[in-house]
């Protein structure tokens, strides 16, 4: 999820601040969204100690790592869980139809039939996943000063060069950045057959000169992110003297993201960042739609006139993303499917972007 | 005059307890059609299909019904006109009744895989695998090795009746005499499971084993992994020489349904090429999807 909003900055808040400040409240804010950084790496240290074949579980004939099935089905589950607030709430879809309806088809129709654009929109799903993961913070931040009362506008740009630096630096300068080239390198793994020169800029001379040049990259993220942190906190610092209110669940969260995204991108192996980051990402993500869509979705279950229908309504959403997590990641075959799949991540980073929006109320 | 006034008593109590009850009673519908729905989804993701008939039939029945209830009451329950409702209705039927019916249909197919082919006016013809190729009086055929290689957990050989995800039966060998030296120049064909997701992933496939082949002492890779059509159909293929046996082997990659075909083409004679074309020529797959990307 992404905060939007198109007013000018000014420190000064519209009215006095409440005195809570949370999104969903003490209790949950600081498990599901405060909190889930540090609660990923609580989980992920017990599972990284056992031998990986401690693990292994054999689907179909296939020998998987189960935290790999386990967290595969629930970075899926939550891209799917998009749906639940842009096509179960009426209000939500009345406002962008279009964008609802005829691009996701006409993507899904795309990747099907074309292998190039299933290639590239494979290719795209792997860098737009890392800039919306940093921008999922950054809407959480921008809740958070709304709770505060602050101006919509104040620190805004601030707020969202921070957490692009916090998420995507680590990863331009950790050890992790080549199993990304190599990721979006496999999505066009087609081209091998074609052995043209296009083929060979795509699937060698690219790759092989990012490998070789990383060490500039992480240079460059460290020059611009250091003297950046220090900006930042002295704009804040000059917008608190002008009169805004400090969020201490922003700054929380803010410390908790940065510390874990260091940590897990630029100290852990690649199955355990990966865990981490995601896990966090995808339980924060399945806190905020539960809680603004509960009625619709308990509507949508038709569970709304039962004492325990909010109960099972969730437990329905948790069963049915999971089993689509699970199907899309390791049983569906063709081009159809694949591109299913690529369609619902591609329209989840999209649709992030504008149905969250702080300043038009919309959360 | 203005016009009388109709007037009809209309019992609203009762009415509002009937609608509430028939609203319950949809609404607990779909609550055990989704739950049904879910069940068997569960079984086909967690386990695999089942292989016997009655497990196959109360997975059939689970799904059927699953979909059928849940998508029924749903619709029903919504506010949607009568006649969209009915439109609906019709489309959860059909595919409450065609999903199920595909899986068990691909199922039933998919058990018939080790099943011996057989040679009929100078073809060989599998029928489970839709394959038939020319196979002319010189051929020398070992009709059904059936050998299974289980690669899931431990390597391992079996003689089984049918494929899972991760084997690799060989099913049969051809042999023709046209090297130099009489020896036989065999074409094996091996059966893998098709679970490639995109053409990538075949591709993928075909250069591992390319990899896999070449890192053997003595293996020179003479053509590299390309993809191409002959006929209507779609091959990945690749060549490499053996230096100490002067052995040339193709690889062929073809898919056939829910299978990738690995055809094998070793010969000794330089002049191969050119007979494992019209071999490679004469393959046919019918009834089954032949493209790596659909």
């Amino acid at each position: 999820m992404t905060a939007t909003h198109e007013q000018t900055e000014s420190a000064q808040p519209p009215s006095k601040a409440p005195p809570s400040g949370y999104i969903i409240g003490p209790v949950c804010d600081s498990i599901f969204i405060i909190g889930a950084p540090i609660l990923a790496v609580l989980v992920v240290i017990p599972l990284s100690i056992p031998s990986r074949s401690s693990f292994d579980y054999s689907l179909h004939g296939v020998t998987y790592d189960l935290r790999q099935v386990f967290i595969g089905a629930f970075i899926a589950a939550h891209l799917v869980l998009v749906f639940f607030r842009s096509h179960i709430n009426a209000e939500v879809f009345r406002r962008h139809r279009f964008r609802f309806t005829v691009v996701p088809a006409a993507l899904l129709i795309g990747t099907a039939l074309s292998p190039w654009i299933l290639g590239l929109v494979g290719v795209v799903t792997v860098w737009w996943d890392v800039y919306h993961s940093s921008l999922q913070t950054f809407g959480f931040c921008r809740i958070y000063d709304a709770k505060q009362r602050n101006n919509p506008a104040a620190g805004r740009r601030l707020d969202y060069w921070m957490n692009l630096f916090l998420y995507t630096g680590p990863i331009l300068a950790g050890v992790h950045f080549m199993d990304h080239v190599r990721t979006s390198r496999s999505q066009l793994t087609f081209l091998m057959a074609d052995r043209g020169d296009l083929s060979t800029l795509l699937l060698e001379k690219i790759p092989g000169y990012l490998e070789q040049n990383q060490t500039y990259l992480s240079m460059a993220v460290l020059a611009v992110g250091l003297p950046f942190l220090i900006y930042y906190l002295v704009s804040y610092y000059r917008l608190y003297r002008e009169g805004y209110h400090v969020s201490w669940q922003k700054v929380s969260l803010l410390c908790a993201t940065g510390s874990v995204s260091i940590y897990a991108w630029g100290f852990t192996r690649i199955l355990d960042a990966f865990f981490v980051m995601n896990f966090f990402h995808a339980l924060q993500y399945f806190a905020i739609v539960w809680f603004t869509e509960q009625k619709n979705m308990t509507r949508a279950f038709r569970l709304n006139r039962f004492s325990f229908g909010k109960g099972l309504a969730l437990s329905w959403i948790v069963i049915l993303c999971f089993l689509y997590g699970l199907w899309i990641e390791h049983h569906v075959t063709g081009t159809w499917g694949t591109g299913l799949g690529l369609t619902v991540a591609i329209m989840h980073f999209w649709y992030d972007g504008f149905i969250w929006s702080v300043s038009k109320k919309h959360v | 005059m203005a016009p009388a006034k109709h007037t009809v008593d209309i019992p609203l109590t009762a009415d509002k307890s009937i609608s509430s009850r028939h609203d319950s009673l949809l609404e607990i519908g779909f609550q055990i059609g989704l739950a049904l729905f879910v069940l068997a989804i569960s079984w086909v993701l967690w386990l695999e299909l089942p292989e016997s008939f009655t497990p196959l039939a109360v997975w059939f029945v689970l799904l059927t019904l699953g979909i059928a209830l849940a998508g029924v009451t749903w619709v029903a329950s919504s506010n949607l006109s009568i006649r969209t409702k009915a439109i609906a209705s019709i489309a959860i039927m059909t595919v409450a009744i065609s999903t199920p019916t595909k899986y068990v249909m691909q199922r039933i197919a998919d058990q018939e895989i080790l099943r011996p082919g057989r040679i009929e006016r100078g073809r060989f013809r599998h029928e489970s695998l839709g394959l038939s190729f020319n196979a002319n009086a010189s051929m020398w055929l070992m009709p059904l090795l059936n050998v299974v290689v289980r690669q899931s957990n431990s390597q391992s050989i079996i003689f089984g009746d049918r494929l899972h995800y991760g084997d690799e039966a060989t099913l049969f060998r051809v042999a023709s005499p046209n090297d130099p030296d009489g020896q036989r120049s065999p074409i094996i064909l091996r059966v893998i499971p098709f679970r490639y997701s995109r053409l990538d992933d075949a591709v993928a496939h075909a250069v591992n084993t390319q990899a896999h082949f070449a890192s053997q002492q003595g293996e020179r890779l003479t053509r590299p992994v390309h993809r191409h059509q002959i006929g209507t159909l779609d091959v990945i293929d690749f060549e490499l020489y053996f230096e100490p046996w002067k052995l040339h082997t193709r690889y062929v990659f073809i898919r056939s349904g829910s299978y990738l075909l690995l055809l094998e083409l070793r010969s000794r004679n330089p002049q191969y090429r050119a007979e494992f074309d019209e071999f490679v020529k004469s393959i046919e797959i019918t009834g089954r999807t032949t493209r790596f990307d659909s």
